[in-house]
């Protein structure tokens, strides 16, 4: 996508997102909700000119809506190739100490687990990240359009969108494929913030010290992907370490060294409401915006212990154990969830990043412990018995 | 299932809907707000499919503010309605029907207060009370009895009517 924006291997319209709305003329009411991607004749491939996303979409007949006995027409959709099955655990929440973001990092595909080290929650900027779930390849490349839009929107605008307007553009760009076989559940965790140059500045000073130890090092998936990324940016004056895998360290100087901000940016920025954000989108349509939220075949399991746990007041330390556990339960009942639990924890300064932790081996701590707890107590009971059959031998 | 009720009376109109956002079997949210401010004194109260609602809802927002806007005045109540309804038809036979149920509520200066009533298939009605839900068929009974059964057994309870 990036790469044929830049070799101008489509044809560029740049289209602010907010100018898709209406079409009509002046004198009456807009008849034209949601945006231009309806489609119009009878080509084979209907190139849609009109919004940001510059997709090509695919013939009319795969558009037909499935729904409902009432609105069935003459022409079918085209049957799935194979099942589509989702299942994961992934969890936002927000707390006084920032926003945390938990899922495990099992991709599956009906019975087979197909990677067992698959990394679920992606970091859209330096102050957000997204967990996924759904279809695993319509998360990617969703979550890839919306991290797109959302840099351009800061070229734009010179602040970052909130996590609210992220999430109303994500659904936004998914509202057109409602109905058809496109299955994103994305759970939006960050932090909104008033941005300033000085901001930028200090996070730079701050972030090659703060943020390397911090960071893991990843594999070749996500290596590329932030290679990818920094690909996207196109002011890259400043970058001085530009292969590097630690995306939010990218990202967030690659920010400070684009364009200065005139005084009304710097206005509009203070009167955004800051703080910890988690927003819910599903590609039915559903936006909401919560406290906590969890996605997947395992968020009964998540939701039972987060709900049992979760206060604001809670302390950094808590709120990861919280999370940890939620995941931990959730993989442990759940057959679609499990392997590894990956941690990301959202504040003020930017996401940061937990070690990947196997959850084999918290199964293991926890066995040993019932053993060693049940060890115990039938020690004590041997004791109290020896204890009464001296008293009665006296 | 997710509940709106409507009630129209000498100078007012009284709405209430559930805060319930469910996503199948989970609750996802217990304090989801299912009214849209249309304008000062329009009120419009939206349930049915996921993201139909928010999406449909939204737009018959934006446009009766866009009105107040272009015009200096805002909309009446009746007319609001009635685009709302000929937006829901319009796109009724589309190849991209919105699947909601509405009720609209708004006090005119002239005509005082209106409940409408509008459905999925686009049917307006104006309506001292509507409701929309499982609940929705409460509301035609003139009279309701009550009956209590508890160990002791069935006792009738004093016979409530409609006024």
């Amino acid at each position: 996508m990036a790469l044929q924006d830049v070799c101008g291997f489509q044809e560029i319209a740049l289209h602010h997102p907010a100018s898709l709305s209406i079409s009509s003329d002046d004198t009456t009411l807009s008849t034209y909700p949601g945006g231009k991607m309806k489609t119009t004749g009878g080509q084979p491939f209907e190139k849609d000119d009109g919004s940001p996303l510059h997709l090509v979409l695919p013939p009319q007949r795969s558009l037909v809506r499935s729904r409902g006995r009432h609105f069935s027409s003459s022409l079918t959709t085209i049957p799935c190739p194979f099942t589509l099955s989702h299942g994961t655990t992934t969890l936002g929440f927000t707390f006084q100490g920032g926003v945390i973001a938990a899922a495990d990092t099992r991709a599956s595909c009906a019975g087979l687990v197909a990677c067992p080290v698959a990394q679920k929650i992606i970091p859209i900027h330096s102050h957000m990240v997204v967990t996924t779930s759904g279809s695993g390849a319509d998360c990617m490349l969703w979550e890839r359009i919306l991290a797109r839009e959302i840099r351009l929107y800061q070229l734009r605008h010179g602040r970052r969108l909130s996590v609210t307007g992220a999430a109303k553009l994500l659904s936004f760009m998914l509202h057109p494929f409602k109905g058809t076989e496109v299955c994103v559940a994305a759970t939006l965790c960050g932090w909104d913030g008033g941005d300033t140059r000085s901001e930028w500045d200090n996070m730079r000073k701050e972030d090659e010290s703060a943020f390397s130890p911090l960071l893991e090092s990843e594999p070749s998936a996500s290596a590329s992907r932030a290679s990818s990324e920094l690909a996207i940016d196109i002011s890259t004056s400043n970058t001085e370490t530009s292969v590097t895998s630690q995306q939010a360290d990218g990202i967030s100087k690659e920010v400070g060294g684009t364009a200065s901000q005139d005084g009304s940016d710097q206005i509009l920025a203070a009167s955004c409401r800051s703080g910890p954000r988690v927003c819910y989108v599903c590609s039915d349509g559903l936006l909401l915006k919560g406290e906590l939220i969890s996605v997947g075949s395992g968020s009964p399991y998540a939701y039972s212990i987060l709900d049992d746990g979760w206060k604001w007041s809670m302390s950094v330390e808590e709120a990861v154990a919280l999370a940890r556990e939620a995941v931990y339960r959730a993989t442990h009942r759940d057959a679609y969830s499990g392997n590894n639990v990956d941690l990301f924890h959202i504040t003020e300064r930017g996401w940061c990043r937990r070690r990947r932790e196997d959850l084999k081996d918290e199964y293991h701590r926890e066995r040993r412990r019932e053993k060693e707890i049940v060890q115990q107590q039938e020690r004590e009971k041997e004791k109290r018995e020896n204890v009464q059959k001296k008293k009665t031998g006296n | 299932m997710e509940y709106l009720i409507g009630i129209q009376g000498p100078d007012f109109v009284l709405v209430a809907a559930d805060n319930v956002a469910a996503h199948s079997i989970i609750q996802i949210k217990h304090d989801y707000d299912k009214m849209f401010k249309l304008s000062e004194k329009i009120l419009l109260l939206c349930v049915g499919e996921a993201g139909d609602t928010v999406q449909f809802a939204e737009y018959i927002q934006k446009n009766v503010q866009l009105y107040k806007m272009r015009n200096g005045y805002e909309l009446s109540p009746a007319a609001a309605a009635n685009f709302t309804r000929k937006n829901l038809a319009d796109y009724l036979r589309s190849r991209t029907p919105y699947h909601v149920n509405l009720l609209l509520a708004g006090y005119d200066a002239t005509d005082g207060p209106g409940l409408y009533y509008m459905d999925y298939l686009s049917a307006l009605a104006q309506a001292p009370f509507a409701a929309h839900g499982y609940g929705r068929f409460i509301l035609n009974l003139r009279s309701f009895t009550v009956r209590l059964i508890d160990k002791e057994g069935i006792h009738d309870l004093e016979k409530l009517p409609l006024v």
